[in-house]
């Protein structure tokens, strides 16, 4: 296809812009990736500090450090804080970063809304955070926000409600700036299905995200009316339900997870095939694959509300649907593992977080099986067992990933090689106190430990001191993580090559810019179409 | 906005290339947000009530 060259890029020849105005004014992809990213990690730390004072309580039973409301606010604050304000954010950080130089795009389609979708985060974070210093604390009822509870919360309620309307936004303005990057700015000749993988799951998870945020947006508005202007949309004595609360709330709840979920697969799909020197196997397979889970998220949300009651039809539909969840995630598993099959493997820092996730994700979606049959439900749920499964599937699999990304990337980004030595340290490190940390908690579950309650029976006390030692050992890992980044940043380290990874360059077009990439126009004198014909 | 862009059809200028991409941008992304506006507001008058035959 003939071509056209750009005398904008003229204009563009100076920099970024200095102190921090460049930071607050910037309409820059990478800039922006780097501002969410940095976002993400400070999040990540407040929501672990939270994780610790939870697990320092239950070192012991009895109330040894905070008291019981306290301890109520942590859980909601934690789990808020880490699915909104660094899991999510993380991943926008990747996407911003990646997706334009993965399809030859010079930057996001919408750049000045791309900044706004940013910005409005640290206000909705402040404003979240700020209710634990409010009349009565934070809101104590749990991230599900379930009314009646929730409804008897004070002045936090009011702020929790527009701090999550600001992060719906946010994520709502980046998911459209995404997949219009996608749809209006690939490089000629890059056809949908020849695009990354990581492209391909983000594209999936920003539809999930237009369509469950707005849902969830207005369940807590009702949430907002039935506290300040008498309504009974949730209150039974007016005539409302409850429960309707809970199908809303799932109705984002349960794609939310794979709108958490979806993004780590693209960056394991980039990363394992990078480290076997093979192309990935059944890539058209796992773009379907990748579909049929982000429909079937839509429909199986009450697996969730399995015993609030339903009529028995429903939950069978439910239960049936859920498992059928696997056979979608059975294909990518299989996949991978086929890549990895006969190849040239070598376990640079990032393919070990890829295996870590690999094997943590499996576990994880093992016992999510467990729980998509409804009499056994009954048995695991609102227990330890439930708190285990997801954290292996989020933590062990977004978390993982992220790290796995990170360290695949940053020699891109800073330019900069990571420590080998310290990143493979902090894998070993993350991934035996990840396990020490959530593996004890099955157990506690089985043998009937509600979560969510600071004191516990005397005969659940060597797991859970398990389980706080492997946090403690998890959380102060990730400082190691801060240290390896920031000496990356610096430069301080081996100069990276534009390549980095050993023959990258038949897995993306990233690789054939220079490292650190040109702060505009990234593709100047690289012949894209060529790159695209090379892949 | 492009690098480096296809040429247009009937030999148009980089310009018009350019102008015709940031409108079907706008259009995109402004049919996505409606999407997202229909559905918010779709919740608040529980339309999920209904449609689970609640």
């Amino acid at each position: 296809m003939a071509t056209v060259a750009d005398t904008h890029g003229a204009e563009h020849e100076h920099g970024p812009a200095k102190g921090i105005l460049r930071w607050i004014t910037t309409t820059n992809h990478k800039d922006i990736g780097t501002l969410y990213l940095t976002f993400a990690m400070i999040m990540f730390l407040v929501g672990g500090a939270m994780a610790l004072i939870i697990r320092a309580e239950l070192y012991q039973p009895g109330l040894q450090l905070v008291d019981p409301h306290f301890f109520n606010q942590m859980t909601t604050l934690h789990a808020l804080i880490m699915v909104f304000g660094a899991v999510m954010p993380a991943f926008a950080g990747f996407a911003n970063w990646m997706i334009p130089p993965m399809i030859g795009a010079p930057d996001m389609a919408l750049p000045r809304m791309n900044n706004w979708s940013f910005w409005i985060l640290p206000f909705a974070a402040v404003l979240l955070s700020a209710t634990l210093f409010m009349d009565g604390g934070a809101i104590a009822s749990g991230w599900t926000l379930y009314p009646p509870l929730v409804l008897q919360f004070g002045d936090a309620l009011p702020f929790t409600i527009f701090s999550v309307h600001l992060l719906g936004i946010s994520s709502i303005l980046a998911s459209i700036n995404i997949i219009v990057t996608i749809f209006n700015l690939r490089a000629p000749g890059l056809t949908m299905m020849k695009m990354p993988m990581f492209c391909w799951t983000w594209l999936i998870t920003a539809f999930l995200l237009i369509l469950v945020m707005p849902v969830l947006a207005g369940a807590v508005t009702m949430l907002l009316f039935d506290k300040f202007f008498d309504t009974s949309f949730f209150d039974a004595a007016g005539g409302g339900d409850p429960v309707l609360f809970q199908h809303l709330f799932w109705f984002f709840g349960h794609p939310e997870v794979y709108i958490i979920i979806l993004p780590a697969f693209g960056i394991v799909s980039q990363i394992i095939p990078t480290f076997s020197r093979k192309p990935l196997f059944g890539k058209n397979s796992m773009i379907f694959a990748t579909a049929v889970i982000g429909f079937l998220s839509f429909i199986v949300w009450a697996h969730h509300q399995f015993t609030v009651g339903m009529p028995v039809p429903a939950e069978l539909y439910f239960m049936y649907a859920t498992m059928l969840i696997a056979v979608p995630t059975g294909v990518k598993v299989f996949n991978w593992l086929a890549t990895m099959w006969k190849g040239s493997l070598t376990f640079e820092t990032p393919m070990l977080h890829a295996l870590g996730f690999l094997v943590l994700f499996v576990f994880g979606g093992f016992t999510g099986i467990m729980m998509s049959q409804a009499p056994a439900d009954l048995y695991y749920h609102d227990n330890y067992f439930i708190v285990a499964h997801f954290h292996y599937t989020l933590v062990g699999g977004g978390v993982f990933a992220i790290f796995a990304g990170l360290f695949y990337w940053l020699p891109k980004w800073t330019g900069t090689m990571y420590d080998e030595k310290l990143g493979k340290l902090h894998f070993w490190l993350s991934f035996l106190g990840f396990n020490l940390l959530f593996m004890p908690q099955h157990f506690l579950g089985l043998a009937g430990m509600p979560r969510r309650i600071p004191d516990y029976a005397v005969q659940f006390t060597e797991f859970n001191q398990m389980s706080s030692v492997g946090a403690f050992i998890f959380g102060f890992t990730q400082l190691l993580l801060v240290y390896i980044v920031y000496k990356c940043v610096k430069g301080e380290g081996e100069k990276a090559s534009g390549e980095v990874w050993e023959g990258a360059k038949s897995h993306g077009l990233e690789w054939n810019l220079p490292s650190p990439m040109p702060y505009h126009h990234s593709f100047e004198g690289v012949d894209i179409q060529k790159a695209v014909a090379d892949e | 906005m492009t690098a480096v862009s296809p040429r247009p059809a009937g030999g148009a200028s980089f310009e018009m290339e350019e102008k015709r991409l940031r409108k079907k941008n706008l259009y995109l992304a402004v049919g996505l947000g409606l999407i997202a506006l229909l559905l918010y507001v779709l919740a608040l008058l529980n339309v999920f009530e209904w449609v689970l035959g609640r």
